[in-house]
């Protein structure tokens, strides 16, 4: 999915969110989200997901203008935030079975993806369990098995490399994504985790005080750092302590 | 939105789970546990409750326990109201308000159209709220049926909607807390089981019903609110009066159910989503997510800024730990206070969230049953029986909703757990301390006050009841959650002091022995005139189809197919 989004604002009572920001994501590309606290990520991704209602600008999804009222577009984003959104009294199963029909997902070979994914997730002994006695990493874990199972065609992921997943969970998560954008599908995420950003990306959006610093390949914005041990570090101190 | 239950994806996830377990039997070992502990857990109310009501019941008809007094159908039926009340109020709260549910379904890409339907479904909260009490409601009916007579069906039925619909306003208005509907079950089933008790003391109930001219006028009089009916039809019919009885509920309902909505419309994302146009609503989802339904207040007052090397007024004024601000407090908080070590005082000022507020509910309470003994009194020199009967009806239900009320706001104010409590190292000793002392502050004021104005209306309206129906809730309180009642009774909590020596386990384990034998005597003794086994088995059977429909046609039900 081509993404465009144009002027973006949002701004809570008193404080920007977002302020102008504005860029493209091409189809099959990986975006890593990364920013200080509060700059911005989470709302964007909001944003994205029509959770939040931008005040100003605009989002174009293969040039069609994102809004909550359109189902069949909004079926094909995927968000999971930090905190999993599942229903807490039903099981795993249950809640894959009203997801995958949500999203329009539910075919003849949704069932063996679902238990295949939850076998390789470590999950299916859980697979009858109300979602509400899992943890948050079995949790994620849940909401990570609905992802791959519907499949969309923009994946919204807040925080996943901090959700409380297991190694194994995370390495399954970096495998999927790096499918899905072979698929040509546009993977968005957030982290903090610089070296993470560095190794995990096709593209580096920087949001730094609701705006956009940069959006480009992670090589370009740490270039002008290059002497420095951790190059990416070094430029959100330039951000932070910008020189005189 | 729950899946069909002949779902497709579902029953193919089955088979292939099946297929998976005979590959691995140790799978299958750890599914068959989850699935058994969750049977177990989802199970155990019901069972209970069964037990209480329909194993008893074949037991009591072969003894010769059975009491052949007066009939009493009033008091059971006006525990069947009471039950409703309590019925809807904490399952709507539970259902509605406590889970995320309508924060999930802005996560999913619904329409419009359904997004109001699950919504609507949501709301509806209340049939499946009700299953519970209807049951009671037919219970009573089917047990006294022949004396209350059929007539009355509809009335107590209207009575008892109005009275839940009222309530369900009120709570959500108020924003009560959250209990879980096991415990529901448990309050529920108490405050019937202590009205039946009430009602099975032989002496008090042909003083009770000769006062009345049927039973209809009786059911209404005890209704809520029934003796302010009773004044204003006091020259109609006899069974007209009766219906007179819904005016206060109704009048409840038309004062509460604007107020609640507009809590709803402020601060609750789905009202506001209902009350704009779909594309331009919803700026925050996530509002949903605060379990106790406050909106951050995100435009503080404006303060001046603190000259430079002074301190901020609010660090000087202490507003980051107002705790421990005894000016502020009552008597018995400062009691409490007083009791406190300068450390447990620290501990104190960090993990609860807010101080207690013992006194006011105490005081208001004290006021509830000083006018309820009032009106008592006053209705008794009318030289008409039933009104004071009324009256002793009205403080009965007071007593009880009074007696929770001042228990909860202390209880939940210093008995949960907070997450600071967890986050930082706290001794657990000492938080246990604090708790304590607040129990025993608490108990040593409320209780003595309590039992002289519940005995005197117990004395004067010649009931046990005013008694009864309290204690039997602090009982089931005990039973249920003990340590927010005795902190140091700890079994079922999972604090590490709670596991400490096999002696102070034993001693939980008897008491609570104890407490499950006298609930489980005073059912028995309160079912001992139940002996129609007929009865029993029309009871047994509207209770498993009752159960049905509420699994049928409850919460979560979708099959509208707007997912196709």
């Amino acid at each position: 999915m081509k993404l465009d989004i144009e002027n973006l604002s949002y701004r809570y009572t008193a404080t920007p969110a977002l302020d102008g920001v504005s860029l493209s994501v091409a189809a099959g590309q990986l975006v890593t989200v990364i920013g200080l606290n509060g700059a911005g990520k989470t709302t964007l991704l909001r944003c994205l997901s029509t959770l939040t209602v931008p005040q100003r600008g605009t989002i174009f999804c293969d040039g069609q203008p994102l809004a909550r009222s359109d189902i069949a577009l909004r079926r094909r984003i995927f968000f999971i935030p930090d905190t999993p959104q599942l229903f807490p009294d039903r099981t795993v199963i249950q809640n894959l079975a009203v997801i995958s029909r949500i999203y329009g997902a539910d075919t003849p070979d949704a069932p063996e993806r679902a238990i295949r994914t939850l076998r390789e997730l470590d999950m299916l002994p859980h697979a009858y369990t109300p979602v509400r006695e899992l943890s948050r990493g079995q949790q994620y874990k849940t909401a990570l098995t609905a992802l791959v199972l519907v499949d969309a065609d923009l994946w919204l992921l807040d925080e996943p490399f901090a959700a409380g997943m297991d190694p194994l969970g995370n390495a399954f998560l970096r495998k999927q994504i790096r499918a899905a954008t072979a698929r040509g599908k546009t993977v968005l995420y957030t982290t903090q985790l610089p070296e993470l950003a560095e190794q995990f990306s096709d593209t580096l959006a920087v949001l730094h005080q609701a705006r956009l610093c940069a959006f480009a390949p992670v090589a370009d914005i740490t270039a002008q750092f290059k002497g420095a041990p951790d190059a990416l570090e070094a430029f959100f101190q330039s951000l932070r302590d910008p020189p005189q | 939105m729950k899946p069909k239950r002949r779902d497709p994806f579902i029953r193919a996830c089955r088979a292939l789970i099946e297929t998976e377990c005979a590959r691995d039997p140790r799978l299958r070992r750890q599914l068959k546990k989850t699935w058994t502990l969750t049977k177990i857990a989802g199970a155990v109310v019901l069972t209970l409750f069964c037990c209480c009501v329909f194993v008893a019941l074949p037991l009591l008809a072969l003894s010769r326990l059975a009491l052949q007094g007066h009939e009493p159908p009033s008091v059971c039926l006006y525990g069947a109201v009471i039950a409703a009340l309590w019925c809807a109020m904490f399952i709507f709260i539970r259902s509605m308000l406590a889970p995320r549910f309508p924060a999930v379904l802005f996560h999913v890409p619904l329409a419009p159209a359904d997004y109001r339907a699950e919504m609507r479904c949501h709301l509806l909260a209340l049939p499946w709220a009700f299953c519970p009490s209807i049951f009671l409601l037919l219970c009573g009916i089917a047990f006294f049926g022949g004396a209350s007579g059929w007539a009355t069906v509809p009335l107590i039925f209207t009575l008892a909607i109005l009275c839940a619909l009222a309530s369900v306003a009120a709570a959500l208005w108020l924003k009560q807390s959250t209990v879980p509907t096991g415990w529901y079950f448990f309050i529920t089933l108490a405050i019937f089981v202590a009205t039946l008790i009430s009602a099975a003391v032989e002496d008090t109930s042909p003083w009770l019903f000769e006062q009345v001219e049927n039973h209809a006028e009786a059911i209404a009089l005890l209704m809520p609110g029934g003796w302010a009916a009773g004044v204003l039809s006091a020259h109609a019919q006899t069974f007209s009066r009766a219906w007179w009885c819904a005016l206060i509920p109704l009048l409840g309902l038309s004062a509460s159910l604007p107020l609640a909505l507009r809590r709803l419309e402020r601060h609750y994302t789905f009202e506001r989503f209902l009350a704009t146009d779909w594309g331009c609503a919803l700026r925050n989802a996530d509002d949903d997510d605060d379990q106790d339904g406050e909106l951050i207040d995100r435009d503080p007052p404006h303060r001046p800024a603190p000259a430079a090397g002074e301190p901020d007024a609010d660090t000087v004024r202490r507003h980051w730990a107002p705790v421990c601000e005894t000016s502020r407090t009552g008597w018995l908080e400062r009691l409490f206070i007083r009791r406190l070590s300068p450390e447990e005082k620290i501990t104190l000022e960090h993990i609860s969230p807010r101080f207690p507020r013992w006194t006011l509910w105490m005081l208001r309470a004290l006021g509830a049953w000083v006018i309820a003994v009032a009106l008592f009194v006053c209705c008794r020199n009318i030289n008409s029986g039933s009104i004071a009967y009324q009256v002793a009806g009205s403080a009965m239900l007071g007593a009880s909703l009074i007696l929770l009320a001042v228990t909860c706001p202390g209880i939940t104010d210093l008995s949960r757990k907070s997450t600071c409590q967890w986050v930082h190292p706290f001794p657990l000793r000492q938080w246990f301390h604090i708790r304590q002392k607040a129990a025993y502050i608490r108990c040593a004021a409320v209780a003595p006050v309590y039992l002289a104005i519940g005995g005197v209306i117990a004395y004067l309206s010649h009931t046990p009841a005013p008694l009864l129906v309290p204690v039997n809730i602090l009982l089931m309180t005990t039973l249920g959650l003990p340590h927010l009642v005795l902190p140091h009774l700890c079994l079922f909590t999972t604090e590490p002091i709670a596991c400490q020596g096999w002696l102070r386990a034993g001693l939980q384990a008897f008491t609570l022995i104890a407490l499950t034998i006298l609930l489980f005597a005073s059912s028995i003794v309160s079912l001992a005139w139940i002996t129609h086994p007929l009865r029993s088995l029309l009871c047994a059977l509207t209770f498993i189809l009752l159960c049905r429909l509420w699994k049928r046609y409850s919460l979560f039900q979708n099959d509208r197919g707007y997912c196709n």
